[in-house]
């Protein structure tokens, strides 16, 4: 495949641009800026496409300024065939067009041309540039040679590259020796993980720990049980016998106080014994009281006074109430009296001239009294007479006389007013006159009188009050002197006696009245009583057979009583002693069988304590009982335990994924240096016989040979025959040598892509006499392959046909 | 007859990376094995079955059991009050120890012991059942124990019961036509979590987990109701799973940002069963790489987090095709040398320390670590490549 013509569109500087190209080799000549290097990469772009607008691409893009069109065409021969590869403005890459012996064909086909190299494939293998040169030789030795025994590979500067990138990014994440490396980290995680984990207390172990110590639990709590029961009944017998025991002590002690020895009095002795001393008693009593009841002289005649007068004393007695009601209205009267008596004093007091003859004023009597006074009124008259005797002595004439006789006419009608006047009041003084004599009010004034009215009412009521009061007074006077002539009459009361006393005297009366009747009575009693009893011979009787039982028994009366007593309170122990037996019941045998019987008391005790004991362990076990149960439960839970479980299963795939990461960044790098010997060591024997030849020639022939050894190292061979490896070899050598291999490479895989090789201006440090051994290798590469090569030195070797000289214009 | 036939329970089963999801779908999650395993047991009931076959991982783990035994405990108390039998058997994650089995279940339940052995019932329908197994006591091991179960006995139907894998050398190795030899008429299966039905007549069956447990475990979970009527065996697949995981792929175009990444992931999610997706999002070498940044920092997991819907981003990879010709030229070359890359003794070799830890040894001895080490290492170098390497 050969590039036979570029016609440019417009492409950076150049515009509308047509060049043709030699098919072995094309130099390309131009000062500095002069387009050289947009020429090349119009080339590139063209064929791989325009760079993209983004980044430091756009330097790359080489859009030309004017508003020209961008692109343009390549024209290439491979045998018969010519291509024809258009590329204008468009879309990503641009707008590619691609035509066969100018039939436009499916852009696909690009790739017979490309063989499906991308730009950058195509830069790492067929472009030779100063930076091509330049990486080699800031190369260390170590590198170069790697770089050189990869010269068999495409893109193996490349893929050294990426290689080295991958080796650092694998260290990145572990480093057998590194400390803080994620991998390093992780691992040192899981570790921590997996000891927390184990120290988690196995769990089944920890259940079945529980478990039985639960069953243990169990067991316990049942034999407590069992013996908190049969504590209880010792606990009830105990208790019991220790109740009991007090009653046996009693029992015991009663038993001690029965006099088995003493007489035995019968029953029915004693009980006559004692009735007829009740007998004798009695009798004796009777006798006594006859004595007692005798009635005097002054009672018998007190007596026949009260028979002969029974009547009129016993009407004094149901009407005592009335005569004490009687006396107490007296007392009321009088006190009334003397209250009113009281009261008049006190009007009287405050209205002075109050007299008991003054009587009241009628309506009409009071009316006239305050009737107005006559009155003279004579203003008039006198105005008149003064006004006329004035103006008459003013005016003369008829007009005089006129008023002259007005004046008298005014002084006559005074005249008789007075007279009217004189007459009124005459008559006046007569009437208040007779009105005052006839009510008594002759010695006080009219106003006086007047206001003595209420007075006057208010004496009257009290005198008439008082009349009334002392009519009562004297009724209830004379009626107790009645009552007072009949007590007198019966002998109730004396002369001397006042009246507060006679209810009194009443009483006093009866009370000795029912004594009397009384001791009448019982005197009637006694008598018939006496009667009754077989008097003074029974007493002997009885007093006989008392004698005959005191006797029997060898006691006198007071010591058969003591006797009885005593027998009597041995019964009663004997009952106690009966009832303590039966209370006790069976358990009488166990007291007699035990000596000391505080030990009843001692075992209750004991059997309390036993039990409080019993109580206390209980407890203590149904708390265990819960703590064991809930820790049960605790053990199921297992949210901590889980928790490092998810924590170890996220670490787990952590670790796995840093070590995958690890692991495959070694294994690319260790792949691609795998490949790049294994490719070089494949392709060596070929490239060598023809990298020897240029090798040869840009050494002037100081190295004749290139050859691989059995290690697949490279060792060059001097003209006089001394071997050497890559390292020894001096840097500009090593650079020749690199130079040699990648050209004898590009021939090598021609049968793969066979594009041209272009060389920017690679040697421009050359000295010229290496320039010309460059040239010199150049022309014998084109003999198998084409070349374009932009340079700035131009050698005069050059044949003028296949040089292309470029015009001096500025480059932007 | 009907009987159910469950297995890989996986009672107490964590699960990984749930923690920025809300409490409630962690709950919901951590009891996930539980609400599969209540499932099974409410089917026995309600389809009024004769017996349960647990074959073996009913518990994650054993070490701290207390919870799950309780469980079981009630569940089978309750299936007794239904006249339901249990037939039990300990797998390799719940294989039995001294000390495990603390609380006893009611005697419904059967456990088999380390030896083959078999245990008889009269089905309601009053057909004579075997059922034959044994549990592990150990939890590898490489004996081919069906050689120790007996052959078809004298019943109407004979269940055998196996914990184990087909050519598995650490459990219980067998083979289908050993299975089929002993003339049973079903082979109830447990510890694949893949549900598979391996033969039919007689079927020999792995019913798969209860509940997916993680983003391998895709898709509907369950357990196999089965009716045995005239001698025809039938089956009935009963889903249990409250959760599902899911894988997806989407595949980014040049013009996707994070915003229409967003929408379109968004959309998947609206599912009606709660499900748990792992997304990957291929050529993500088109992408711009802030985008992919972003991505890999979380930022779309994080805005997924917040939103309410049935399905929950639980992960989310980027898949980077390869992009150089380089790579496809020099293919021979990378498959040449990648026989030596992928070497996992190699790879044990490469890190004492690493290889002495059990979780990286385990994962290192994972049938599929080597592909998927391989896979995650071409897509690293895929992504590596991306930009404008010089």
């Amino acid at each position: 495949m050969k590039l036979i013509k570029v016609n440019i569109y417009g492409f950076g500087k150049w515009i509308d641009q047509q060049f043709d190209i030699a098919t072995d080799y094309q130099v390309i000549f131009g000062n500095n800026e002069a387009g050289k290097t947009t020429f090349l990469n119009f080339i590139k772009s063209i064929l791989f496409g325009f760079a993209s607008g983004r980044g430091n691409n756009k330097f790359a893009q080489y859009r030309p300024k004017k508003g020209t069109s961008y692109g343009g065409e390549l024209e290439f021969i491979d045998g018969q065939t010519k291509w024809l590869v258009r590329r204008v403005d468009g879309k990503g890459d641009g707008d590619l067009s691609l035509f066969r012996d100018g039939q436009q064909v499916p852009n696909k086909l690009l790739t017979q041309i490309t063989k499906g190299f991308s730009k950058a494939d195509f830069e790492s293998t067929h472009v030779f540039n100063d930076e091509t040169m330049r990486s080699v030789y800031q190369m260390d030795e170590q590198s170069l040679e790697t770089e050189i025994l990869s010269l068999g590979a495409l893109g193996s500067k490349q893929w050294l590259s990426v290689a080295d990138d991958l080796e650092k990014a694998s260290g990145d994440v572990y480093k057998s020796r590194g400390m803080k490396q994620p991998l390093i980290l992780s691992i040192k995680k899981y570790q921590k993980l997996l000891q927390e984990r184990a120290s988690f207390e196995n769990q089944q172990a920890k259940y079945r720990k529980f478990q039985d110590k639960i069953i243990q639990n169990r067991q316990k709590i049942n034999q407590l049980e069992n013996d908190r029961t049969q504590n209880q009944v010792s606990l009830n017998r105990t208790k019991i016998l220790a109740e009991k025991v007090a009653t046996y002590q009693n029992y015991q002690a009663t038993l001690r106080d029965i006099d088995q020895s003493a007489t035995k009095i019968s029953e029915t002795e004693y009980n006559d014994f004692v009735n007829h001393e009740q007998q004798i008693e009695f009798i004796k009593q009777v006798n006594a009281q006859q004595e007692e009841n005798s009635i005097s002289v002054e009672e018998d005649a007190f007596m026949k006074n009260y028979r002969a007068n029974q009547a009129d004393i016993d009407y004094i007695y149901s009407r005592r109430n009335f005569v004490q009601n009687t006396i107490f209205q007296i007392e009321q009267l009088q006190e009334q009296l003397r209250k009113s008596d009281f009261e008049t004093d006190q009007l009287q007091q405050n209205n002075s001239n109050l007299t008991e003859e003054m009587t009241k004023l009628s309506v009409d009597e009071i009316d006239r009294l305050q009737a107005p006074k006559a009155k003279l009124n004579l203003n008039m008259p006198v105005a008149v007479v003064l006004v006329s005797l004035i103006i008459a002595l003013v005016l003369s004439g008829p007009i005089r006389w006129v008023l002259i006789a007005m004046a008298i006419l005014g002084a006559l009608y005074g005249g008789y007013q007075y007279q009217q006047y004189r007459t009124r009041q005459a008559s006046e003084v007569d009437t208040d006159k007779t009105i005052s004599s006839q009510h008594h009010f002759s010695n006080v004034t009219v106003e006086e009188a007047l206001s003595l009215q209420t007075a006057i009412d208010q004496l009257a009521e009290k005198r008439s009050q008082q009349n009334d009061l002392q009519a009562k007074l004297d009724q209830s006077e004379g009626e107790l002197q009645k009552w007072r002539n009949l007590y007198q009459k019966v002998g109730i009361i004396s002369n001397y006696d006042q009246p507060d006393d006679f209810v009194a005297k009443v009483d006093e009366y009866f009370n000795k009245l029912n004594q009397i009747k009384g001791k009448l009575k019982a005197l009637d009693q006694h008598k018939s009583q006496a009667d009754s009893q077989s008097g003074k011979g029974d007493l002997a009787k009885l007093q006989k057979t008392q004698k005959e039982i005191l006797a029997k028994y060898q006691m006198d009366s007071e010591s058969f009583e003591t006797a009885y007593r005593k027998q009597k309170a041995n019964q009663e122990r004997l009952d106690k002693v009966a009832a303590d037996k039966k209370y006790l019941g069976a358990d009488w045998d166990v007291f007699t069988q035990v000596d000391d019987l505080t030990s009843f008391e001692t075992n209750f005790k004991n059997a309390q304590q036993k039990a409080s004991q019993l109580d206390s362990q209980y407890n203590d076990l149904l708390t265990e009982k819960g703590y064991l149960e809930s820790s049960l439960k605790q053990v199921f839970d297992d949210r901590a335990y889980q928790q490092v479980v998810d924590d170890l299963t996220d670490t787990k795939e952590t670790m796995v994924e840093q070590y995958d990461e690890w692991l495959t960044n070694k294994l690319a790098s260790d792949w691609i240096h795998q490949m790049l010997m294994s490719a070089s060591e494949r392709r060596f024997p070929k490239m060598i016989e023809r990298a020897k030849k240029y090798f040869e020639t840009l050494t002037d022939g100081n190295y004749s040979g290139i050859e691989m050894t059995s290690e697949h190292n490279l060792c060059l061979v001097s003209a006089d025959k001394m071997t050497y490896d890559v390292h020894e070899l001096s840097k500009a050598t090593t650079v020749q040598l690199y130079i040699s291999l990648r050209m004898a490479f590009v021939i090598e895989i021609s049968d793969i892509v066979d594009l041209p090789i272009l060389i920017d201006d690679a040697f421009v440090d050359f000295d010229q006499d290496r320039l010309q051994k460059v040239f010199s290798m150049i022309e014998q590469v084109a003999a198998e392959h084409q070349i374009i090569f932009v340079t700035a030195n131009l050698n005069k070797n050059i044949p003028n046909d296949h040089v292309l000289k470029l015009e001096g214009e500025k480059d932007e | 007859m009907k009987f159910i036939h469950a297995a890989d329970l996986h009672l107490d089963t964590p699960f990984a990376n749930i923690k920025n999801f809300s409490k409630q779908l962690q709950n919901d999650l951590r009891r996930s094995t539980y609400t599969a395993a209540t499932k099974v047991f409410d089917t026995a009931i309600k389809e009024k079955v004769d017996f349960v076959i647990l074959a073996g991982d009913t518990y994650d783990n054993t070490d701290r059991s207390l919870n799950a035994q309780d469980f079981l405990k009630n569940q089978f108390l309750h299936l007794k009050e239904n006249d339901i039998k249990v037939y039990l058997i300990y797998g390799n994650h719940d294989y039995y120890r001294n000390d495990f089995s603390t609380i006893d279940f009611p005697e419904n339940v059967f456990i088999f012991h380390d030896q083959p052995e078999t245990f008889e019932l009269t089905t309601h329908d009053g057909k004579k059942v075997g059922l034959t197994g044994f549990s592990y006591y150990q939890r590898h091991i490489d004996q081919q124990v069906i050689n120790d179960y007996p052959i078809r006995g004298n019943f109407d139907y004979q269940i055998g019961i196996l914990h184990g894998g087909i050519g598995d050398n650490n459990y219980a190795p067998f083979t289908v036509p050993e299975l089929i030899a002993k003339g049973y008429d079903y082979w109830a299966l447990g510890h694949i979590h893949k549900r598979q039905i391996l033969n039919q007549n007689p079927y020999v069956i792995y019913p798969g987990d209860t509940q997916g447990r993680n983003p391998n475990e895709t898709g509907q979970k369950g357990f196999y109701l089965v009716t045995v009527l005239n001698q025809q065996t039938t089956l009935d697949f009963i889903p249990s799973s409250s959760y599902l995981f899911e894988q997806k792929r989407i595949v980014a175009q040049s013009s996707d940002n994070l915003a229409s990444l967003t929408t379109e992931i968004g959309r998947q999610l609206e599912v009606d069963v709660p499900t748990l997706f792992t997304y990957q999002v291929e050529s993500a070498q088109v992408l711009d790489q802030e985008v992919v940044a972003a991505i890999q920092r979380g930022d779309l997991i994080q805005h997924f987090e917040r939103q309410q819907s049935n399905g929950y981003l639980y992960q989310l990879k980027l898949k980077f095709s390869q992009t150089k010709q380089l790579q496809e030229i020099d293919a021979k070359y990378w498959q040449d040398s990648a026989k030596q890359v992928f070497d996992l003794d190699d790879i044990k070799d490469l890190d004492a320390k690493l290889y002495s830890i059990d979780v990286i040894r385990e994962h290192l001895n994972d049938p599929d670590f080597l592909d998927e080490i391989k896979d995650q290492t071409i897509n690293l170098i895929n992504q590596q490549f991306i930009g404008d390497k010089q």
